[in-house]
């Protein structure tokens, strides 16, 4: 570009002597720039330059000192000379910013004025770099595609020392550990060209890590180069620096700024990726895989590999690793694990006891009716030990076991009695017989091959030899797990890991699972969200066993089981007469409850009093926690306890308390609970019943003889709270007056029967039937066709779903007017209550009401049909709508809307999700109708019965087509505040 | 500007340029009012206005730049009238820049030039005494560091002959990984002899003192040699190297001994081994135990890929950094680098040197500029051929021993100018020089002569001159041009640029 037509003494085209100095054009042909920020490192300086000047490379190199607005003359002085006299050397100079200021300063510099630059590297006036450093680090970068910063070894001078930092790069311990990638990296133009910049907020150090964070978060990847002749100036107050005196708080400005990186799922993703956490290896085919999650694409390898590996670790620890937890097991049995949604659970149940005892054996037991898992301690109670269908060990173990000089020890897994301790975990499912066709293989064998492998490995030859010089800096590569447990706050973490943008994970967590009301309700919701997208767990945390029920059947991706000594209720505290755990107390096991539960974007707590205490924290790491409110209780002497006492302790645990009655949410509201963070989700029945099964019930009801006795069905437990002791009196009252009754009581003692022998021998004495519980379909719909009433004289109740049930098949419910059954029953039309409180009056009324019943079937048929018409017309489908939309709310990315279609006589009703507006119709007026939150709706406490309040939120939100017009109870039907069009079928 | 501009906003190279040199920012002056003096003197720019965070300057030549950063240095500020819009924003924006340096802003008019003139002078001069006075810091500070490194070399001469009398020089094995037999590798060195196998060391540099390597079988014939050369990784230095003849290696252990023990900034260290002469003659090298880790297996030398799962059997020994190894230890010593032939280097010239470049005959030439101008940056000379004769340009004893010749590119940075011969010179003076630009004598050893080669303002060439044979003295390079054909030298802006020196490692 220069005008070369300028000479001395020639004449220029204008007419008059060119000028010589014109612009002399700098030097712009740089591959790479080194930017070196100056502040009050004056003299110093010029060692960094003349580093940069000595540098031997194929390509042009550019040198940008950004002098950061020093007060030290001196760095002007030096910064211009070099400026002056060496044509790649830029000087500029810039108000004081600080260091993140003035690094981002020469990147934007170098980005505008080189065009050919490919890469840009951070050079501290106060550090060095080799002659070579430049040249070998660019080549090295362009020799791996997929990585886009280069970080050194910091080797110090000054304050001498040498860290090793050669092991291969890891997200996860970036994220966990320390900032692992000094700022004295090279970093490629694509990179900085994405936006990466350093963080001119963070004047107290670490923006160098927080740089790293930004390049993770998109998607970028750093390596060691361990060759890079870095050196690093240590000095008495840069050792003070480092000695990390606003770490905390710093870290606390990190953590906030990258809260997804921090988040469990995508620690545990790194993790997967990275430093995967087991090693399975195959019983009989020796192949070895590794991963966290297991059903994730994974890496698989030779066992050759492994023990390479094995010894690399071994040799070199904080640089190369293997999974810290060893899985011996065949394929079938892992597949058959996973196909019942088992294999996470027992992976973690497997790590959990791996670090209790030296090994863990799998047993696998066939069991059609149930999920259960036990674990003990083999040779605690003196029992033969058989051998296994799998095994799990740490790697500590094994590497012990290596080291040992004879191998007797371990080679007594094989017999009855073996040496080491062993943690038995037995898993009773049902499984099929081909699955368990893997068990004739012998994980046993396979194990001690395993071991024998790595005792006879010729790399035991370096055994004991040191070979990088380095000091050892990053923590042991094969304990990276405890990296994440104490980022995460917990012991093992559940390995599942969630994919990015995946469906939203929500965890149902229960005490037990058998077939009580909580659990009929969960799994109808969990069966709700299912359909709108979401992936549903259960977490079991009592008494481990999962009670297979047609209604749960295929609606949890997998079934997960704490099976420890866990309490279900109590603790230390108190709370308005409750004993209460809280989160710092010992037996809330928070932190083996947060690895349990991670992995989850929502959990929805069913009554599981102790996990209070831990949800506190799994809400600060972004998980959603719900609570599900049922029932208030009655102490023996009358007064009110129970779950809502508890919700009222660790309300600000939750985002929303879900209620099965508007009862409830009231109470919970006069209680001092936000009506924001309440929602009722109507009960429906808990189980499926196809019209067609129904209308049959119906129909052979309506068949029945005008005279006969009355049939009276009890349906429940066998306990004071439903009120057995009235039952009873008023039965044996009513046989001992002849009321022509015929009696079914269905149901189980569920306690000790005391003084008075057992209600089941009770009542066969005065000639009532007890039949023990039923739980398919088909037995209740049998039951409930059978009878013409249900009678519930509970002492308090949630909402039953009995009621329910028996609406929905014509059965007459004749219920004390306790909780929310009010909300169930139209007194008189629909079915009768009971009012009163003390057990005589409960009696008496019971008596009369079923005599009188006895003796006017007319009327049982008038309010049989009514029943059943308000039975029809509840579903969980509709009930569950807001705490669907709720969700969807939370996460309008992975959960979208998308638009429903009912039919509604003839027409074809098309639901919008709510914002998406018609163009052709005006909004419908609200006036008076409740507000909503922008997350979900609020709770209406001011409507009587959910019926009413559906009608009005249809006024608010429905708007019709005028033709053709709608009528009749379908119209009602349309509860959803969604908008709402009707239009004429096709 | 009266002349119709010429735009370059944000050209880089006119940016960079604009930012690498002094310069005079002239406001609201025309170029007439700044008279012709000043222009051919300093670089001059005017100011065309400041906006949205940039200011646009214009030079004489009425090339525009739009600049982002501050000038490197402005020399002088020149108005018309103190106090105007313009030189108000100007210097703000300066000073958002973080230019906190005094600014002089002068009023400047053609007929009191001399007064403004002055001024400049004033500053320049207060310049130069204080560049003045950090060069005498610089002197100052240079002279108490080499006393200090003086007086540490006396104490440390003192320390080595008190550790020799009492023979307590350190001499520790301080990592040995013992031979294993693996009869499938029975000749490594034959198998790998064209690319040279490579094994990184276990400890760091510093004190490293010799290192052993185990043959497991005696060579079949003498003529062999094994070269061995030690490197440290993060800077690529060879440290120290060593030719073996196959008859000094005997079964069992071989230790290399380094000149001396390695001192200063910890480095990485790798054995590179090769082999000359017959493959199959030389002894069986001695695998160590299979090694898990790759970085630490054997490595072909060239590729850097392991070949094989071992690590070499090999010692590691240090002594006492900086020192040379005790008498009584019996290692092969380390060979120095002029006693092998095996390496050739290009290495370009410093920018100091070409810094010494002056006309070497004033006597036959003369212009009224200087004739010979150093171009550090290109690492090149500017000779200006005269109309006839030719321009010698000399670099004083500059040219080492061991260079095997000596290059650089002419070029001619005008096409309108009449092509150019180029001419390099070694020599020990310059009549020496000119006998052999004239073609008079013959090279004698010790000097080259690169011949005549000629280049216009198109094309440029490269022209090298070897040296015949070698001598143990430093030689003047002298570099010539001449007008192809004598008569019109317009335009010849001839010029050498990356000169280098081929040596010989």
């Amino acid at each position: 570009m220069t005008d070369r037509s300028a000479r001395p003494g020639v004449p220029s085209p204008a007419g008059r002597p060119a000028p010589t100095n014109a612009f002399r054009p700098g030097e712009t042909t740089a591959t790479v720039a080194v930017v070196i920020p100056a502040y009050k490192h004056s003299v110093l300086l010029t060692e960094a330059v003349e580093a940069v000047l000595a540098q031997v490379a194929p390509f042009g190199i550019a040198t940008v000192i950004v002098d950061d607005g020093c007060p030290f003359p001196e760095t002007q002085e030096i910064g211009r000379t070099y400026a002056l006299a060496e044509p790649s050397v830029h000087y500029l100079r810039k108000p004081n910013g600080g260091l993140s200021s003035a690094r981002n300063h020469g990147i934007a510099y170098a980005l505008r004025t080189f065009p050919d630059l490919e890469a840009i590297y951070f050079l501290d006036a106060d550090n060095r770099i080799t002659p070579t450093t430049i040249a070998s680090v660019l080549a090295f970068m362009k020799s791996k595609p997929n990585v886009d910063w280069v970080y050194p070894n910091i080797d110090k001078v000054g304050i001498g020392w040498n860290g090793n930092y050669t092991a291969d790069y890891s997200r996860l311990l970036h994220l966990t550990f320390d900032n692992i990638c000094e700022a004295g990296s090279m970093v490629s133009r694509k990179m900085l060209e994405s936006g990466v910049r350093f963080d001119e907020t963070m004047r107290q150090g670490f923006e160098d890590w927080d740089f790293w964070l930004q390049a993770i978060d998109r998607g970028f990847e750093g390596a060691n180069y361990p060759f890079f002749g870095f050196e690093y100036r240590q000095r008495a107050e840069s050792m003070l620096r480092d000695s990390n005196r606003a770490r905390e708080s710093i870290l606390g400005y990190i953590h906030k700024k990258h809260k997804r990186l921090f988040k469990t799922d995508t620690l545990l993703a790194f993790e997967h990726e990275e430093t995967p956490r087991y090693a399975a290896v195959g019983v009989g085919t020796y192949q070895v895989e590794t991963f966290t999650d297991p059903v994730l694409p994974h890496a698989k390898l030779g066992l050759e590999e492994l023990v390479r590996r094995f010894w690399a670790a071994k040799i070199e620890p904080e640089t190369y690793g293997v999974p810290p937890f060893w899985v011996w097991m065949s394929a079938n049995h892992r597949d058959a694990l996973r196909r019942l949604g088992l294999l996470h659970t027992v992976l973690w149940l497997g790590e959990r006891e791996a670090d209790r005892a030296n090994f863990v054996a799998l047993r696998l037991e066939v069991c059609p009716t149930a999920i259960e898992v036990a674990v003990r301690k083999v040779g605690a109670e003196g029992t033969r030990f058989d051998q296994p269908a799998a095994w799990m060990a740490t790697r500590g173990i094994m590497g012990a076991c290596v080291d040992d000089p004879t191998d007797g020890w371990v080679r007594s897994l094989r017999t009855s009695q073996p040496g080491p301790t062993i943690t038995e975990i037995t898993i009773k499912a049902p499984f099929t017989a081909e699955e368990m066709q893997g068990s004739a293989l012998s994980a046993t064998n396979t194990l001690l091959a395993t071991l024998g492998a790595l005792r006879d490995s010729g790399f035991r030859s370096q055994a004991g030899k040191r070979w990088i010089w380095r000091s050892a800096y990053l923590p042991d590569r094969s304990r990276y797990h405890a990296q994440l447990r104490h980022a995460v706050g917990s012991r093992a973490v559940m390995p599942r890991v969630s994919p990015e943008g995946g469906p939203v994970r929500v965890g149902f967590l229960l005490p037990i699972a058998s077939f009580g009301g909580v659990e009929k309700v969960a799994y109808a919701v969990a069966r709700c969200l299912k359909a709108a997208g979401c992936e549903v767990h259960l977490y079991i945390l009592g008494k481990p066993v999962f009670a297979r029920s047609p209604e749960a059947e295929g609606v949890f991706a997998t079934v997960n089981f704490l099976a420890d000594d866990y309490p279900l209720w109590g603790g230390p505290n108190t709370f308005a007469g409750h004993d209460v755990t809280l989160a710092t107390d010992p037996s809330s096991r928070t932190e083996d409850l947060i690895g349990f539960l991670s992995g989850l974007d929502v959990v929805i707590n069913n009554q599981v009093a102790v996990a209070n205490a831990a949800l506190g924290a799994l809400r600060q790491q972004g998980v959603k926690v719900l609570d599900y409110v049922h029932v208030l209780d009655k102490t023996p002497v009358g007064r009110d306890a129970g779950h809502p006492y508890l919700a009222l302790a660790f309300e600000h645990v939750y985002d929303t308390i879900l209620t099965c009655s508007r009862d409830m949410g009231r109470w919970l509201h006069g209680m001092g609970v936000p009506s924001a963070k309440l929602m009722h989700i109507r009960n429906a029945a808990s189980y499926t019943l196809q019209p067609e099964e129904r209308d049959q019930v119906l129909a052979e009801r309506r068949r029945k003889p005008k005279s006969r006795p009355l049939n009276v069905l009890f349906l429940g437990r066998l306990d004071p709270q439903k009120g057995i002791e009235r039952l009873y009196a008023a039965a044996r009252d009513l046989k001992r007056r002849g009321v022509p009754i015929e009696w079914r009581v269905v149901g189980s003692d569920v306690i000790s029967a005391g003084a008075g022998g057992s209600w089941k021998e009770r009542f066969r004495d005065i000639g009532v039937p007890v039949v023990p519980p039923i739980h398919s379909s088909r037995d209740l719909n049998r039951a409930y066709g059978w009878a013409d009433v249900l009678v519930l004289p509970s002492r308090w109740e949630g909402a039953p779903l009995a009621i329910l049930e028996a609406q929905r098949l014509g059965c007459v419910p004749v219920a004390t007017n306790v909780g929310a059954v009010h909300e169930l029953i139209d007194h008189g039309a629909d079915g009768l209550m009971l009012d009163g409180t003390d057990d005589g009056t409960i009696v008496r009324s019971l008596t009369a009401t079923l005599t009188r019943l006895a003796g006017d079937l007319g009327e049982v048929e008038r309010l049989s049909e009514a029943a059943s018409r308000r039975g029809a017309s509840a579903t969980w489908k509709r009930t569950a709508e807001p705490l669907v939309r709720l969700l969807m709310s939370w996460f309008p990315d992975r959960l979208a809307a998308p638009p429903r279609v009912e039919s509604l006589r003839g027409m074809r009703l098309i639901r919008r999700p709510r914002g998406e507006a018609d163009p052709a119709l005006a909004p419908a007026p609200s006036a008076g109708a409740a507000t909503e939150r922008a997350d979900g709706p609020t709770m209406d406490l001011t409507a009587n019965a959910p019926e009413r309040r559906e009608e009005r939120r249809e006024e608010r939100s429905t708007a019709l087509v005028p033709t053709p017009p709608v009528q009749g109870p379908a119209a009602k039907t349309a509860s959803s505040p969604d908008r709402v069009i009707v239009a004429a079928a096709s | 500007m009266g002349q119709a501009a010429q735009r370059f906003e944000l050209n880089p190279d006119y940016l960079s340029g604009l930012l690498s040199e002094p310069v005079v920012i002239a406001i609201g002056l025309d170029r007439d009012a700044l008279g012709d003096e000043l222009i051919h003197a300093a670089t001059v720019v005017w100011l065309e206005g400041v906006r949205d965070g940039a200011a646009t300057f214009t030079d004489a030549r009425g090339v525009v730049s739009t600049l982002l950063e501050a000038p490197l240095y402005t020399a002088a500020v020149l108005v018309q009238e103190r106090g105007s819009l313009a030189e108000k924003r100007l210097l703000r924006w300066l000073d958002d820049r973080g230019v906190t340096a005094r600014v002089p802003v002068m009023e400047w008019c053609l007929e009191r030039r001399a007064d403004g003139i002055a001024r400049i002078l004033k500053e320049i001069t207060r310049l130069v005494s204080v560049s003045a006075r950090g060069r005498v810091q610089g002197f100052r500070e240079l002279s108490a560091l080499r006393q200090m490194n003086e007086d540490l070399q006396n104490r440390f001469a003192a320390l080595e002959g008190f550790l020799a009398r009492r023979g307590l020089q350190p001499h520790d094995l301080v990592f040995s990984n013992d031979p294993e037999i693996d009869p499938s590798h029975p000749n490594l060195m034959a198998e790998f002899a064209a690319d040279g196998i490579a094994q990184i060391l276990p400890v760091a540099s510093d004190g490293v003192s010799a290192i052993g390597i185990h043959f497991e079988r005696p060579p079949l014939d003498g003529d062999a040699r094994l070269v061995a050369q030690l490197v440290s990784l993060e800077d690529q230095r060879i440290l120290d190297r060593w030719v073996v003849p196959a008859a000094d290696i005997a079964t069992g252990w071989t230790v290399l001994g380094l000149t001396r023990a390695l001192a200063g900034v910890r480095r990485t260290l790798e054995l590179r081994l090769k082999l000359q002469g017959d493959e199959h003659s030389l002894p069986g090298l001695s695998l160590g135990g299979l090694q898990p880790i790759e970085m630490f297996r054997i490595r072909n030398a060239a590729t850097g890929a392991a070949i094989l799962k071992n690590s070499l059997a090999l010692q590691v020994w240090c002594g006492l950094p900086g020192v040379s190894l005790p008498g009584w230890a019996t290692v092969i010593p380390a060979v120095s680098p002029d006693s092998l032939r095996d390496g050739f280097r290009d290495e370009p010239v410093a920018p100091g040197i070409v810094d010494l470049a002056e006309l070497a005959n004033p006597d036959e030439v003369s212009f009224d500029f200087a004739a010979v101008v150093a171009v550090p940056h290109e690492r090149g000379v500017q000779v200006h051929p005269p109309a006839t004769g030719m321009t010698i340009g000399r670099l004083p004893a500059v040219c080492p021993p061991h260079v095997i010749r000596i290059s650089a590119t002419a070029s001619v940075a005008n096409p309108q100018a009449r092509p150019v011969d180029f001419a390099i010179v070694v020599a020990a003076d310059v009549g020496r020089a000119k006998a052999l630009f004239a073609g008079q004598r013959l090279p004698m050893p010790g000097e080259a002569f690169s011949g005549w080669m000629k280049a216009d303002g198109e094309d440029a060439r490269r022209v090298s001159a070897f040296m015949t044979d070698q001598i143990d003295a430093w030689q003047s390079i002298f570099v010539a041009t001449r007008m192809h054909e004598p008569g019109d030298n317009s335009f010849a802006w001839a010029r050498f640029s990356d000169i280098s020196l081929m040596v010989n490692e």
